[in-house]
């Protein structure tokens, strides 16, 4: 063990209570102090338990059978109490609704503090510390209720920093977060990297910003480390493996592999976006790499118009208005993505697409329904739900009466109820669990049956509330394909809330942008995306690393793409110099 | 209701927003002792009169907590009604009028009242109390006065938690619209409760579990409060209020037991 070593994991086995299969297989791990690691993984891979055994909650709060040792800053995890951790180590969670305990933000940095037992003094310097690194001064009488996602997880980071822990873990902490959130938590970690000499573990998705700063990467899969190194090392020699993994490499290390492949190369392999982004641009100057010409795919001309909304004003009081003068077509086999940060107004414009809020002028036509001339009840009938939470959407107490349930509320006749049962249950794949219990199910197989639940009604018009928060890579992209067969096969129109650029980039025909209640941008996601970088980013909305590059080396001749997959398809898959095995392993 | 009206109250400057929870705690005890100690509505109209300053100093935005005030008048009517039409069987008893076989009587009506006020006026005045306190404050209030921490934090918690419950629920309801629900009438309203019930339960007890362990992650289970990051200190004010609440309780006191009034229903006697 290393004189700098601050956390120590030495063989350690876990399994939960009931559970043949071990979740923690051989870990042996160690962490220095003031190192930056991230901790990345498939979904279910053992990360989140990895953190728990660190700061004690397993097995202090969460019973399971631990073997190995777990050594924190001299301390073995098992046989200090878990209050005594906790001043060693602070841990940051996923959702920041569910761990704030205070009502205000100032309570709630002193709340660890209290605990430990301080005096008043000494309390309200580390408050005063914790409030300041994470500029939270100004807010600090501000109830915790009134704040963005973003600041919930500042109060949060800097509640455990006023303990003045040696270690910070922060368990996936923007997830559910939209984007000028997510990027003011990776803001302030950056600096906070460079301020304190505290460890820091995260656990990530999203590696676009973070993988800039971090001194170490730990990939885990199946309850055991894979990879354990340097980022630029690991992404440049597992590559493929990870690939495979499903782990979201971000886009300019994908492109540097693929230059890489090409048989261009640096002295180290780039790891930040401007290394890329000069590299490339250098290459495409000196004509040593060069792009074929994009042939302009004609566009599909859908002309049937589903649902339109006409000057729509809407505002719950007459003091505030929240839609200002929206207008807005949506056709038939549309999927049609509605984007903007949070309280932009994207919700209440779907609200008032369904029906469920009138607008205070203009008007909304949906399925030929004028929805101030329409009941709601009326108009739901052909349209699909699905909740940004499904657990909110399920009521019975098995699979098979769940998916009955909503024509059963409707009357419908037992037979053509069973019919469509069988078709929706098949299409989402869940026959085998028709027995079960729904809160039995994964999290993404609940997801599949809040969508057989609206499947079986036949619905035109499918709505998707924010499907990317709390879900991972692999139940998103099956959700989202499973969208792609339904427009498809049955000529669904699909119109979705959400502020993950990369799954609009990918998915979407069709993309508008609001901000303040208004339109701001509208169209097809690549040249949306490429025409408006600029004012996309001031909004705080940022398209993929990829249509960034697009956009400031399209005057070099880079391909005029929005998502990795376009780029793949257009350029990768058609380049004569690269093997074709080189090929499948990039895309 | 939406989650931030439940703290729409906190941040208004008024004398009573001011109190030390200590005060506060003491004049919630007072209001909910005092009207037990009487039977006649006259008395316990008085009580409610000398609470209503404290309301109205309190400067509070009804609209926010209109829900709860429409739950607590709710609960104190249909005690009085179920009083009135109680069938007493006292001789005395005076029927004021019948519905059908349900015959009202004046001591049923009274008894409601009386009923109905000792419902209405210790929730009255905690309403007032917790709309306008810092629920941190009064956990830390109530261990100043040597609750234990656990009752004290289980407190703090349970108002923590209910705008997420609500928010759950607002959700659940949303969801129930869309998927073909009937919610119209008292039936529609109970199947409605009964399919939220699971999933309001399950998703509460997943938030929950991530808060005990948040709050565990930050040393609270090592018990060691001594100071807290608020000065709480009793101020002028605070004294007046705890004196005026001793002075109310003990005046109320020997009306009832010195003087010997508002034992019985002065209407009827």
């Amino acid at each position: 063990m290393s004189t700098d070593s601050i956390i120590h994991v030495k063989d350690l086995n876990f399994s939960y209570p009931s559970v043949e299969k071990k979740t923690l297989k051989n870990i042996n791990l160690q962490i220095n102090k003031g190192e930056f690691v991230l901790l990345s993984g498939t979904s279910g891979s053992g990360k989140t338990t990895l953190a728990k055994c660190l700061n004690g909650i397993i097995p202090h709060l969460s019973d399971g059978n631990l073997e190995g040792d777990i050594v924190i800053n001299g301390k073995n995890t098992q046989y200090v109490p878990m209050h005594e951790l906790s001043s060693e180590i602070g841990m940051v969670f996923q959702n920041p609704e569910d761990q704030i305990f205070s009502i205000r933000v100032e309570d709630e940095v002193a709340f660890g503090v209290e605990c430990q037992g301080y005096t008043q003094s000494e309390i309200k310097e580390r408050v005063a510390y914790g409030l300041q690194k994470l500029r939270l001064e100004d807010i600090k009488k501000q109830i915790t209720f009134s704040l963005s996602g973003g600041q919930k997880q500042k109060v949060s980071i800097a509640s455990n920093l006023a303990m003045l822990p040696s270690i910070l873990i922060l368990d996936d902490p923007t997830t559910d977060l939209d984007p000028v959130s997510k990027q003011e938590v990776m803001d302030i970690l950056a600096e906070l990297k460079e301020e304190l000499d505290t460890t820091f573990l995260i656990i990530e998705h999203d590696l676009n910003d973070l993988i800039e700063f971090i001194d170490r990467v730990v990939i885990m899969h199946e309850g055991e480390i894979l990879y354990n190194g340097r980022p630029d090392e690991i992404f440049n020699k597992h590559f493929y493996e990870l690939n495979q993994l499903g782990i979201r490499i971000p886009d300019h290390i994908r492109l540097a592999k693929y230059l890489y492949e090409k048989g261009f190369t640096l002295d180290n392999f780039p790891i930040t976006k401007k290394e890329v982004l000069e590299w490339i641009k250098q290459l495409l100057t000196s004509k040593k790499l060069t792009f074929p010409e994009q042939k302009n795919l004609p566009k599909q001309d859908n002309t049937e118009l589903v649902a339109s909304l006409q000057n729509v004003n809407f505002s719950y009081n007459k003091e505030k208005q929240i839609l200002h003068d929206i207008n807005l077509d949506i056709r038939k086999g549309e999927l049609l993505a509605i984007v903007g940060h949070n309280g932009c107004g994207k919700s209440t414009l779907m609200k008032n697409l369904i029906g469920l809020l009138k607008p205070t002028h203009g008007d909304v036509e949906i399925n030929s329904k004028n929805t101030k001339k329409s009941k709601v009840q009326d108009i739901i009938l052909d349209i699909g739900y699905v909740f940004q939470n499904p657990d909110n959407q399920l009521f019975c107490n098995t699979v098979e009466d769940e998916i009955k349930f909503g024509l059963k509320n409707r009357g419908y006749a037992e037979d053509i109820i069973n019919q469509q049962l069988e078709l929706a249950i098949k299409t989402v794949g869940l026959q085998n669990k028709r027995k079960e219990h729904p809160f039995s199910l994964s999290r993404g197989e609940r997801q599949r049956l809040a969508v057989a639940t609206m499947l079986v009604s036949n619905p035109k018009i499918i709505l998707l509330d924010e499907p990317t928060t709390g879900q991972d890579e692999q139940n998103l992209n099956s959700l989202l394909s499973l969208m792609e067969t339904l427009i498809n096969d049955n000529q669904a129109t699909i119109v979705m809330i959400t502020h993950d650029m990369e799954v609009v980039a990918q998915y979407a025909s069709k993309v508008v942008v609001i901000d303040a209640g208004k339109v701001v941008m509208e169209g097809d996601p690549n040249d949306v995306f490429f025409s408006n970088y600029e004012k996309l980013r001031s909004l705080k909305l940022k398209p993929p690393i990829i249509s960034q590059f697009s956009a400031e080396l399209s005057e070099s001749g880079f391909p005029h793409v929005s998502n990795w997959n376009k780029f793949s398809e257009q350029i990768i898959k058609n380049d004569k110099e690269l093997a074709e095995e080189s090929k499948r392993s990039i895309v | 209701m939406a989650a931030s009206d439940f703290v729409a109250n906190l941040d208004k400057g008024t004398w009573v927003h001011k109190l030390d929870p200590r005060a506060k705690l003491l004049l919630i005890i007072g209001f909910v002792v005092t009207p037990l100690l009487f039977m006649d509505p006259l008395y316990l109209t008085i009580i409610l009169l000398i609470g209503i300053p404290i309301w109205l100093s309190a400067k509070i935005h009804m609209k926010s907590i209109m829900p709860l005030l429409g739950t607590i008048v709710i609960l104190a009517m249909s005690a009085v009604i179920f009083s009135t039409f109680y069938n007493y069987e006292q001789a005395n008893a005076n029927v004021l009028f019948s519905i059908g076989s349900l015959h009202a009587t004046d001591i049923g009506l009274y008894s409601g009242l009386v009923l109905g006020y000792r419902i209405a006026i210790p929730c009255f005045m905690t309403i007032v109390i917790i709309t306008t306190t810092d629920p941190a404050l009064l956990a830390k209030g109530l261990m100043k006065m040597k609750v234990p921490m656990n009752i004290a934090f289980m407190f703090l918690g349970t108002l923590r938690f209910f705008p997420l419950v609500f928010e759950e629920l607002t959700n659940i309801s949303n969801a129930q619209t869309i998927r073909g629900v009937n919610k119209k009438g008292i039936r529609g309203s109970w199947n409605s409760f009964k399919l939220a019930a699971f999933p309001l339960l399950i998703n509460s007890l997943r938030r929950s579990r991530t808060m005990g362990l948040a709050v565990e992650s930050k040393g609270f289970s090592k018990m060691a409060w001594r100071e807290y990051y608020q000065d709480m200190k009793l101020e002028n004010k605070d004294y007046v209020v705890i004196v005026l609440t001793i002075v109310f309780f003990a005046g109320a006191l020997y009306v009832r037991y010195g003087l010997g009034l508002g034992a019985d229903n002065s209407f009827i006697a």
